[in-house]
């Protein structure tokens, strides 16, 4: 995630939308409104949850518009603001995290495959193992790896701090590289062995 | 660091390799190529850890009707907040001091002598109820809707309904936290989150059908039996002992009575009687047996019955007669 580099288009449909232009609020939900989902749903894998809670998201922007700030990065501000919401309804206890549907991918494995199927078996499989986590990995593989987020970044967000964070991570990639251990292995040898 | 004792996990959980692999520059490049040659046995280590890193990704995303979904419910969320406050009181100050202490002796004496409103609807009417917080209601033929008079000052907005109803859902918010909105119908609960849908309870069957947002069926008895609806999905318990069945409809057949329109697909011409008594107190009577398993599409308009049976007689080679309030089939 591009936090720090000043982004042009955003400054000005931020500023629209201070002024309460609805398209300028428009924009902002298609740019954002997948990436939200997918971080909404690390935190809590509940798509009626997240819908609301995106819904709700964006009212509070619109009728908030006149006091906001322009925010260093809007991504970063809308998915910190997407947490804050995401935790206060879970908080409330009035829905229980539902897990990730387990039976989602198939987990076959066949001994003759070749490297792209491999591979591709392979990649469904992190995928799974990801979104296996807890909620708080995920959570945090999310912000790191997907969104390319800095540790600092990460740490205001979820408060949680420095080590923490980095105990989590690894807890987590220890997690996914064991799942996939056997597989990767015969990955990288024909990967190898094509490449070098 | 000392990368020579580094299982894949972690590399991939270090800073620096990270760095590498997700925001490349040449200082990271020089450093990772040297330390591969002097390392060549972790060559394969490495190129795990790699993987992992850049192959780590989330699929999820709208489909193209919850996108617009959610739009929608933006818009509708951003038109209930907008309604404008005027400050009339700021002009009649005196006035309205005055006026505030009448209009509050007059207020709990009223609450005090009708604590909770009830509007029915007769045979053959509807009724659009619009609620305090904002919310609508169309209240279908021969149906009752149920709530406290302090219905906005309790911190869950409960109503209950029996026979059908059409809910629109306005949000709410009170210092910055949500009102739920909850649903009796029978002993199901329905926990609504900011949503328009169909509930319909008689004869001890309720059914729920969602159009959009999404809500959250509960039995008051067994708080186990829960049920998430999706848009275009209805959940029916036929009694209070069965178990919340959810399936996939088509929701206009559910909801296109609040526009004045009753549409059947493939209805049986038997539910379809039972549906004429709850609606219209008309008693169908099928004479015929062998009518009783046929079905019927098509429509006709909530406030003329008589259109129904006309369509059926031109699709069915059968005679319809009528005695006072009764329809015979033959």
């Amino acid at each position: 995630m591009q936090l720090s580099e000043p982004n042009d288009e955003e400054t000005l449909q931020w500023s629209r939308l201070r002024n309460g232009e609805q398209h300028a609020l428009a924009y902002f939900y298609e740019k954002y409104a997948d990436v939200l989902l997918k971080y909404g749903l690390s935190v809590s894998y509940h798509r009626e949850l997240i819908q609301d809670c995106v819904q709700e998201l964006f009212i509070q922007i619109w009728n908030r518009r006149q006091n906001l700030s322009t925010p260093r990065s809007v991504k970063y501000y809308l998915i910190s603001s997407l947490r804050r919401i995401i935790m206060d309804e879970l908080g409330r206890g009035r829905l229980a995290t539902d897990s990730f549907p387990e039976d989602s991918l198939s987990l076959l494995e066949h001994e003759s495959q070749d490297r792209e199927e491999m591979e591709e078996n392979l990649n469904s499989r992190l995928i799974h193992a990801v979104r296996s986590l807890p909620a708080r990995q995920q959570e945090v593989v999310f912000l790191r790896y997907f969104e390319r987020m800095s540790y600092d970044d990460i740490s205001s967000l979820t408060g949680l701090d420095y080590q923490v964070l980095r105990n989590t991570i690894h807890r987590s990639i220890k997690t996914l590289h064991k799942e996939l251990s056997l597989t990767l292995d015969l990955l990288m040898i024909i990967f190898l062995s094509v490449t070098l | 660091m000392d990368y020579r004792f580094f299982e894949p996990e972690d590399f991939a959980a270090d800073d620096n390799f990270q760095h590498w692999i997700l925001h490349p520059d040449q200082q990271s490049e020089n450093f990772w190529t040297e330390w591969l040659r002097e390392h060549p046995d972790k060559v394969h280590t490495v190129r795990k850890a790699e993987w992992i890193v850049r192959n780590i990704t989330f699929k999820e995303s709208w489909s193209a009707s919850e996108r617009a979904d959610i739009w929608s419910n933006i818009q509708q969320g951003i038109a209930a907040e907008e309604t404008p406050v005027v400050p009339l009181w700021r002009r009649f100050q005196w006035f309205a001091a005055a006026s505030v202490l009448v209009v509050a002796a007059a207020v709990c004496l009223y609450m005090f002598r009708f604590k909770s409103v009830e509007i029915h609807t007769a045979y053959g009417e509807m009724k659009e109820v619009k609620l305090a917080d904002g919310s609508l209601v169309k209240l279908n033929a021969n149906s009752t809707l149920r709530y406290d008079r302090n219905f906005l000052d309790k911190a869950i907005r409960e109503i209950w309904i029996d026979g059908e109803g059409y809910f629109d859902v306005a949000k709410r918010e009170v210092k910055g936290k949500r009102v739920p909105f909850l649903v009796h119908a029978n002993t199901l609960e329905i926990q609504v989150l900011g949503t328009a849908f169909n509930v319909n309870n008689r004869h001890g069957k309720v059914d729920v059908a969602l159009e959009h947002g999404s809500v959250k069926i509960t039995d008051e008895k067994d708080q186990n039996q829960a049920i998430l609806l999706k848009p275009g999905e209805k959940a029916s318990r036929i009694s209070q002992k069965a178990e919340i069945v959810k399936q996939q409809v088509q929701i206009e057949e559910y909801t296109s009575w609040k526009n004045n329109v009753i549409l059947f697909k493939r209805k049986s011409l038997t539910d379809i009687a039972v549906m004429m008594k709850d609606m219209y107190n008309l008693d169908v009577v099928i004479d015929n047996t062998e009518l009783a398993g046929e079905t019927f599409t098509g429509s006709f308009p909530t406030d003329s019955a008589e259109v129904f049976f006309k369509k059926l007689e031109k699709m069915y080679p059968m005679q319809i007669s009528k005695d006072g309030n009764t329809y015979h089939l033959k």
